[in-house]
């Protein structure tokens, strides 16, 4: 296998939290702690959590729209903290953004065509009548028509003007895509033409996406990895099938079993966490989901040992002192007040082998 | 289940008028619909569907532009809501009939605890001792999932999490133990796991008060798992209505197939996705004739000449196709076309 696109070791961003009515930096937040991870050439890669893991702010700290705390992005071999300015910039044009609203990010002013060509300037790739010809090409491969370039975003449906997004992300040839919710705001009719739009673009472009969502239907069906986050850490990351057939972390098994499933026959198991996500301000110490954990070897240990993230099955990394196999042995785990030997669990496995049978064609 | 003979609620040619520059659009044009005693009923739709505004129609809590044209009737509990006007509307809205929306935030009042927010919904409606209502609050504050709900009530909306509002308005709903619940959306805005304890809480009501519930949703996943009868619509209309098991089973109409078949859903692969092309019809610019033709894999001369009705295909189900009455084109065409992109 030839080296990673992406490769991120140990990523941590912090935001400052203040206080009082002077606003004096009082604490922080580490909206991002320990995220390792990398993203093969061709692959896309998921990033799902709920609202609070940190999921957007990891995208954003590896195109370095966001400054890291702590950590490293290497992208293509290249340390992006080492580059200055001018070289970030040069690089940039290889890794491109799309919005979830898009709506927001295009500049109601422009036009589509001064939207989508804005890039084409920038970046010094085509200017002039060149510039309107490679715009007319992009458009048309977004599945829009060449005239849409003179016209401007409140002209558009929610479905244009994402195709608008992903045509000004193209223009400048990335290899690289971080793909921000670019569905949740459409409809479900529209949403699978976008998909679809997107499956195809990365089969015609080589293009590498990491695919940042909350619709876990779509991530089944768009991601060839996934990884889940919780609180602002990696809690499991794993081939899709894997993930979604034979789920490791508890947290992850809880999520999966509360997709609603667009089949009323379907039997439903379902494990109803209790509570809310704690506040990212404030994470329980030891493994950061043990306080709504149904993990029945849950004990002292998970309080207060931080769960590495390990290979638990070939290409199948959890973090989950009581799902064996782990490093933690259990002479460790007692020593930290553990009790319980670890014992795997799958709670969720008939569900979803049986939800399957089904639904598919 | 059998349904009894009256509905709770009767939906009649509801129609709402909205004035625009140079003329008016009928962003509902002819809704009928019936809730049933202790039902749960999904009205789905997309953007634009009108599935919003029939809700509001519902509760009388159209903006100021927006009118109900006459000879809409909304029948509830023997009365017409749709002739009743605001003071009589009021005693029904809060007291017979619940309703909670999307958005938590802006539904809440910020200068008011929750809990008092909870004891006023009760106080509104009865004459009730002011720490009996907020005996109350606090009691239904607990049933809809808040754990120390005594010190939550003494909380503000902003104090709490998009969820617990969520739960919140839950409770604003149901403390006065309506017939009714209309539901718009009530999950949209909150994660996956928050939306499974809340539909939780949904069927609950349904199971241990006997609520009906009219809930509005554009998410067929949330429709199957919580809803006994479903009704879809487009552009202003219904296309569709059925039992859940059978909607699912076998859509009647294309509109209704095409959004199954465009879901991405477990063990379906990296397939290409069907998709429904073009996008839906924006008010005052419906299509003559069958509203999903130009969208439709199936249409052909007459869709566009002619509207279809909304024809009765027996066993409870109602299609607003041609090919209901046309059942050998109808076997023609009997799977959904996929692969078509705009």
């Amino acid at each position: 296998m030839s080296a990673p696109l992406v490769e991120v070791r140990d990523l941590a961003v912090r935001f400052p939290v203040r206080g009082g009515w002077l606003g004096r930096v009082t604490g922080a937040v580490h909206a991002v702690q320990h995220v390792s991870l990398d993203v093969a050439r061709g692959e896309t890669l998921a990033l799902v959590g709920e609202s609070g893991s940190g999921k957007t702010t990891t995208g954003r700290a590896i195109l370095r729209l966001l400054e890291p705390s702590a950590g490293t992005v290497r992208f293509d071999g290249i340390d992006l903290a080492t580059l200055d300015a001018r070289a970030l910039r040069t690089l940039r044009r290889r890794m491109q953004l799309v919005f979830q609203d898009p709506y927001a990010s295009l500049n109601p002013r422009l036009t589509v065509g001064e939207a989508v060509s804005e890039g084409l300037v920038v970046h010094g790739l085509a200017r002039g009548r060149d510039a309107d010809a490679r715009v007319a090409a992009l458009l048309e491969e977004v599945g829009l028509r060449p005239e849409f370039a003179a016209r401007r975003p409140h002209e558009l449906s929610g479905g244009q003007r994402q195709r608008v997004g992903i045509a000004r992300a193209l223009a400048v040839a990335p290899e690289f895509v971080v793909l921000d919710e670019p569905v949740s705001a459409l409809d479900v009719s529209v949403q699978a033409q976008v998909i679809n739009l997107l499956a195809r673009l990365q089969r015609d472009r080589g293009l590498t996406y990491l695919f940042i969502a909350h619709d876990l239907g779509v991530v089944e069906h768009l991601a060839t990895r996934v990884a889940v986050m919780y609180l602002g850490r990696i809690v499991e990351l794993a081939p899709t099938a894997s993930l979604f057939a034979r789920p490791v972390m508890p947290y992850t098994q809880a999520l999966l079993s509360a997709i609603p499933v667009a089949d009323p026959g379907a039997p439903r198991e379902r494990i109803v966490l209790a509570g809310e996500p704690p506040s990212p301000a404030a994470p329980p110490p030891g493994c950061v989901f043990h306080p709504r954990c149904h993990h029945p070897a849950r004990d002292a240990a998970c309080t207060r040992l931080v769960p590495p993230l390990e290979e638990k099955a070939p290409g199948h990394w959890a973090a989950c002192l009581k799902q064996p196999p782990t490093r933690v042995d259990a002479a460790t785990q007692r020593a930290a007040g553990g009790t319980a030997a670890p014992d795997f669990v799958l709670p969720i496995a008939a569900l979803r082998s049986r939800g399957r049978a089904g639904t598919a064609p | 289940m059998t349904a009894p003979a009256e509905p709770l609620l009767a939906l009649r040619d509801v129609r709402v008028r909205i004035p625009v520059a140079g003329g008016a659009i009928v962003p509902v044009d002819g809704v009928s619909l019936d809730v049933h005693r202790g039902e749960i009923v999904a009205l789905v739709g997309e953007s634009g569907s009108g599935k919003s505004l029939t809700a509001l129609a519902i509760l009388g809590l159209l903006d100021a532009t927006a009118r109900l044209e006459p000879g809409s009737r909304v029948l509830f509990e023997g009365a017409d809501l749709a002739a009743l006007r605001e003071p009589a509307l009021r005693q029904v809205r809060g007291r017979r009939i619940g309703m909670v929306f999307q958005e938590p935030m802006t539904a809440l009042n910020p200068v008011l605890t929750v809990g008092a927010q909870v004891a006023e919904a009760v106080t509104a409606h009865a004459r009730v001792p002011k720490a009996e209502a907020w005996a109350r609050a606090v009691a239904m504050l607990a049933q809809v999932g808040i754990a120390d709900a005594p010190a939550r009530a003494r909380q503000y909306p902003h104090e709490l999490s998009g969820g617990m509002r969520q739960r919140v308005l839950l409770a604003i709903a149901l403390v006065n133990a309506p017939a009714l619940l209309v539901a718009d959306e009530p999950t949209t805005a909150l994660d996956v796991t928050i939306q499974a304890q809340l539909l939780d809480l949904l069927r609950a009501a349904q199971r241990e008060r006997g609520a009906s519930v009219l809930l509005v949703t554009h998410d067929l996943g949330v429709v199957a798992e919580t809803a006994q009868r479903v009704v879809v619509l487009y552009a202003g209309q219904v296309v569709e209505e059925a039992p859940v098991a059978a909607l699912f089973a076998a859509p009647l109409h294309p509109y209704t197939a095409g959004l199954l078949a465009a879901m991405p859903r477990a063990g379906g692969g990296r397939r290409e996705l069907a998709t429904i092309p073009g996008t839906v019809p924006t008010p005052g610019a419906w299509p003559a004739g069958c509203r999903f033709a130009p969208r439709c894999p199936h249409a052909w001369a007459r869709c566009t000449a002619e509207a279809p009705p909304l024809h009765d295909a027996g066993d409870g189900r109602r299609a607003r196709c041609h090919l209901v009455k046309e059942p050998a084109r109808r076997a023609q065409v009997h799977a959904p076309a996929a692969g078509a992109e705009a």
